[in-house]
């Protein structure tokens, strides 16, 4: 069963009297409860691609469901919920709120959509990520590889059905990368979400269920 | 999102530090503003109402609206209540009238106590000199079947003389004789002397400082409310003091309105600094705002998220401003006043509703915008837009200038433009402020000393506390002509009732009197009734008309005076004296009265030019029932009263100073603080590190002096305005740019160089890891 359908998709950028089309006419879909790596060159707009799909961005023209849900263009409530409860993000460099600790940014997708907290999955996550002691920690005391834990923690806190990860482990040194992106595998298996992943690594790609290259 | 608000200002320390102290500064300079503002104030009603002593008559009221009065404003005001109680009729034509008194009635009347003390019990009565001796009557003896009589009736009473007091001026040939108020009331109301109403003629006095209008507008509601129709009320304000105060070319509204515009001006200012404080502050959490968005919250949530923070902000500096502004205006600013001024002055730190108020809306005002420019901002961009700030390093407007740093200052200056905007208005503002303030207070100082020069010759007034009926005797005024200059006399323009008693054809006259009218006057007086100009005597009244000669008796001595013409009740200020039931009225010129009548050495005011106190001039005339007025010589001698004006100026052009530093300071910080990274890449690849504070300074310094330059030029044709309306005629002072904009260009390269120090401390690896 497809959880994102993409139709006829476009997104062009303009700086100027430049334009510069990143996504053009772009049709894909994306089965539930699977890892998709979406590939390209530097350009090719995987990223944008992402950004839209999670409702960060808007597309100029084409449809986008996900999860049953239409999201080109829905009123800021629609959108704001659906990043809330059925979206987990992990960008490349982390974008933790400083000011909070790790615990505080985890659970802070629980707490802006006003849901209860179930403290028994935030420590089993947590644990799972290996984080569970710097729970009361700001997220400038940690390294890289504790930082993006935390992010895909936080991803997870909502038990949202989909996770998007843009190039979770490009900031990250090879085996660092490669322990966050077994946890963040590991985490959607368990928790049966499907994960789309931005990467230009192949080694990455290739333990994907799918691979969509742009 | 309280939570977070309050972990953004907890945490991110510095930022808080920067913002919170240049809000908690505003407050406290606006706090201390204020205060000084009103404390000017103060000193000028204080200067003007020092001179009389009361400023509201109400007069004839009954008793019971007086008691209440009385009773409501005890604490506030200090009054003086009288009943004009009834007549003891003497004689079938001698009415001697017995007040009931009490407090300090002596105060207002103005007699003096001559022997023996006030009435203090039933029974109690308080003579004058003149009935005492025509009567024989001395302190202790018993005035014995005494007749009081009204409309309607009338009682006997007993009383024993318990002091004697000097002679009051009166209307006829009787007195007024003084009893216990209460008394006075039983005897009223046992004995129904009259039909209705007891006839109480009530006046007093409230001696309160200044014009509380909502206080007189008070007293006034107890009087209507209360208000009876057979008693005629009424209510007099001091015409000369309320002229002082509200009339719109008085002196304390000019300067009230003075301070207000200044004030206004410099609120004005206030609320674009801390709008930029604010505004500052917010902007570099752009990013922490996307994330929260990217995760899920509504735009109404970050709109919740800003307002709470900024009401934490404005919570905590409307606090601790206020605390401060109190501690600010004990410790500094009174010793700063006292040393600029050459006195101790008190500042009132009194937190009253209209400061309170005007704090919560200075910073509320700006805080309120900063939020609604956010929500707008907020509103059309995406998270993703909110993360990833798009950077303008490619833009045609850009200049390639050979020389690599002046190229990077440049496109910095152009590229950071949101603070490079924010930095140039506030040092144009700045700039402009504190020019036109020192200069302001030049202008201000030069007119001052033109206006101290060319005061009016005559500084000071005295006339008799009863200007009517009383005069200086000659050898006063010689004694004090003796001792001043005087320099002008006024016009005579009295009436003379006691001193005269008017005869035709031998039989005198009853309830005639003498009116000695200015030459001026009698000349309106003669056109009016078209009558020959060398008029000099004229009659008023039926039973004098067509006489052709009166004698006129004053002071004992006669004189015969022929009678050119008679006149009818047509000049306004004749018909006013005569409201009191004069049959007709004998009216000389002045010229006439100086020559034929011994009316040469009788004044009734004179100006004169000195420096003379009251205790002088009791000292000179032997006696304190005279009006001392001397609003000329208190403004002149209070030059240092209106230099307060010049502190106030000095005061809030180094306020915006202070200010502005402290903006600046949050600018360059907030510029800085973004950029760290950008400024390691450049560190790494092999500049220097002073190199880098050049850059860093130059862009900043650069923008300095962009904005004075502009300032300075905009400034000259307000300046040259602001002396046109102050009719200066000292040129347009230096002061303004010969020591504001150097000392504010000096402070803004401080402020910037130790920023810059302070970023260039950190290690080039620390500035790479600095996130954008």
């Amino acid at each position: 069963m497809n959880i994102i359908e993409i139709r006829n998709l476009e997104k062009t950028y303009v700086d100027g009297d430049n334009k510069n089309k990143v996504i053009d006419n772009l049709s894909l879909n994306i089965e539930e409860k699977k890892f998709v790596a979406i590939t390209g060159k530097s350009g090719s707009g995987k990223s944008t691609l992402l950004n839209i799909i999670s409702g960060l961005d808007t597309a100029d023209k084409g449809l986008v469901m996900v999860n049953g849900k239409n999201i080109h263009k829905p009123n800021d409530a629609e959108l704001s919920s659906f990043r809330a409860n059925d979206l987990g993000f992990v960008f490349q460099d982390f974008n933790l709120i400083p000011v909070l600790s790790v615990y505080d940014n985890i659970v802070l997708p629980i707490k802006i959509s006003k849901g209860n907290i179930d403290r028994i999955y935030i420590d089993e996550v947590m644990s799972m990520l290996g984080i569970y002691e710097k729970k009361d920690v700001l997220p400038g005391k940690l390294s890289g590889g504790q930082r993006q834990r935390v992010a895909i923690a936080r991803a997870l806190a909502n038990k949202p059905s989909i996770i998007m990860a843009d190039e979770p482990t490009g900031n990250l040194d090879k085996n660092t990368g490669d322990i966050v992106l077994n946890l963040l595998v590991e985490g959607i298996r368990k928790y049966n979400q499907t994960l789309v992943m931005v990467t230009h690594d192949m080694d990455i790609a290739a333990k994907a269920d799918q691979i969509l290259r742009l | 999102m309280f939570k977070l608000a309050l972990s953004y200002i907890i945490k991110m320390k510095k930022n808080t530090i920067v913002c919170l102290s240049g809000l908690i500064v505003s407050i406290i300079l606006l706090f201390s503003l204020v205060q000084i503002g009103y404390m000017i104030m103060d000193s000028y009603q204080s200067m003007m109402t020092s001179n009389s002593n009361y400023d509201i008559t109400i007069s004839n009221l009954n008793f019971d609206q007086l008691e209440e009065i009385n009773s409501t404003f005890e604490n506030t005001y200090e009054m003086s209540g009288v009943i004009f109680a009834a007549d003891y009729q003497e004689s079938n034509t001698v009415n001697h009238y017995i007040v009931g008194v009490e407090g300090n009635w002596l105060k207002t009347f103005s007699v003096t106590m001559v022997n023996g003390t006030s009435p203090s019990k039933a029974g109690d009565i308080v003579i004058e000199e003149r009935y005492a001796k025509s009567h024989g009557l001395k302190t202790g003896d018993a005035l014995e079947n005494v007749t009081l009589s009204g409309d309607m009736g009338e009682c006997k009473a007993e009383f024993k003389v318990c002091g004697i007091v000097s002679d009051t001026p009166s209307y006829t040939n009787g007195t007024f004789m003084f009893i216990c108020l209460d008394e006075a009331k039983s005897i009223l109301e046992k004995n129904e002397l009259y039909e209705e109403n007891p006839a109480y003629t009530s006046y007093f006095l409230i001696d309160e400082h200044g014009y509380p209008e909502d206080e007189i507008y008070y007293v006034y509601s107890y009087i209507f409310k209360n208000y009876d129709k057979n008693v005629y009320t009424n209510f007099v304000e001091n015409p000369t003091k309320y002229d002082l105060y509200y009339n719109d070319s008085g002196i304390f509204s000019g300067i009230n309105s003075a301070v207000k515009a200044v004030a206004g001006f410099v609120s004005i200012i206030m609320v674009i600094f801390i709008y930029y404080m604010m505004h500052i502050n917010l902007q570099g959490k752009y990013k922490q705002y996307g994330i929260i968005r990217a995760i899920g919250a509504k735009k109404s949530q970050i709109a919740s998220l800003i307002g709470c923070e900024l009401m934490i902000y404005i919570i905590i500096s409307l606090v601790i401003g206020c605390i401060g502004g109190i501690i600010f205006n004990n410790f500094f600013a009174k010793k700063i006043i006292a040393i600029l001024l050459g006195k101790e002055v008190a500042i009132n730190n009194a937190l009253n509703y209209k400061i309170i108020i005007y704090m919560i809306l200075i910073i509320t005002v700006p805080s309120l915008l900063v939020w609604f420019i956010f929500i707008i901002k907020l509103r059309n961009k995406n998270p993703i837009d909110l993360i990833q700030k798009k950077e303008v390093f490619a833009n045609k407007k850009f200049i390639n200038a050979k020389n690599i740093y002046i190229d990077l200052i440049v496109n910095n200056s152009y590229r950071n433009r949101k603070n490079s905007r924010a930095l140039i208005i506030t040092m144009f503002l700045a700039s402009l402020m504190t020019i036109l303030f020192i200069n302001g207070a030049s202008s201000v100082s030069f007119n001052i000393n033109k206006s101290i020069f060319a005061f009016s010759n005559c500084e000071v007034t005295i006339s008799l506390a009863n200007l009517d009926y009383t005069y200086f005797p000659e050898e006063q005024l010689d004694e004090i002509s003796s001792e001043i200059n005087c320099m002008y006399k006024q016009s005579i323009l009295k009436s003379y009732h006691d001193q005269l008693s008017v005869k035709k054809d031998n039989e005198e006259m009853k309830n005639y009197t003498l009116i000695v009218y200015s030459d001026d006057m009698m000349k309106k007086l003669i056109d009016i009734n078209k009558l020959d100009n060398d008029c000099h005597i004229v009659t008023f009244g039926d039973e004098v008309s067509g006489c052709k000669e009166l004698v006129v008796s004053i002071d004992g001595k006669e004189y015969k005076i022929n009678v050119d013409g008679n006149v009818s009740n047509e000049y306004p200020s004749l018909r006013g004296i005569m409201t009191n039931n004069y049959e007709g009225a004998v009216i000389v010129d002045e010229s006439y009265a100086r020559e034929n009548l011994g009316f040469a050495g009788q004044w009734n005011d004179i100006f004169i030019d000195g420096d003379i106190t009251s205790q002088e001039l009791t000292d000179i005339l032997g006696e304190d029932n005279f009006e001392y007025y001397d609003l000329n010589a208190a403004v002149s001698q209070s030059q240092s009263q209106l230099q307060s004006i010049l502190v106030l100026l000095a005061y809030m052009a180094v306020s915006i100073i202070l200010l502005s530093i402290f903006l600046i300071r949050s600018i360059v910080k907030e510029s800085f603080e973004h950029r760290k990274k950008e400024i390691g890449m450049i560190c790494a690849i092999g500049t220097r590190k002073n190199q880098m504070t050049l850059i860093l300074v130059g862009e900043t310094l650069l923008l300095v002096v962009l904005a004075t330059i502009i300032s300075s030029i905009i400034s000259i044709p307000i300046s040259m305005y602001v002396y046109e309306i102050m009719n200066s005629e000292s040129g347009l002072p230096w002061q303004g740019f010969g020591i504001g904009i150097p000392l504010i260009m000096l402070l803004s390269g401080l402020v910037i160089w130790i920023n810059v120090k302070g970023c260039m401390k950190e290690k080039i690896a620390y500035l790479l890891k600095c996130e954008e």
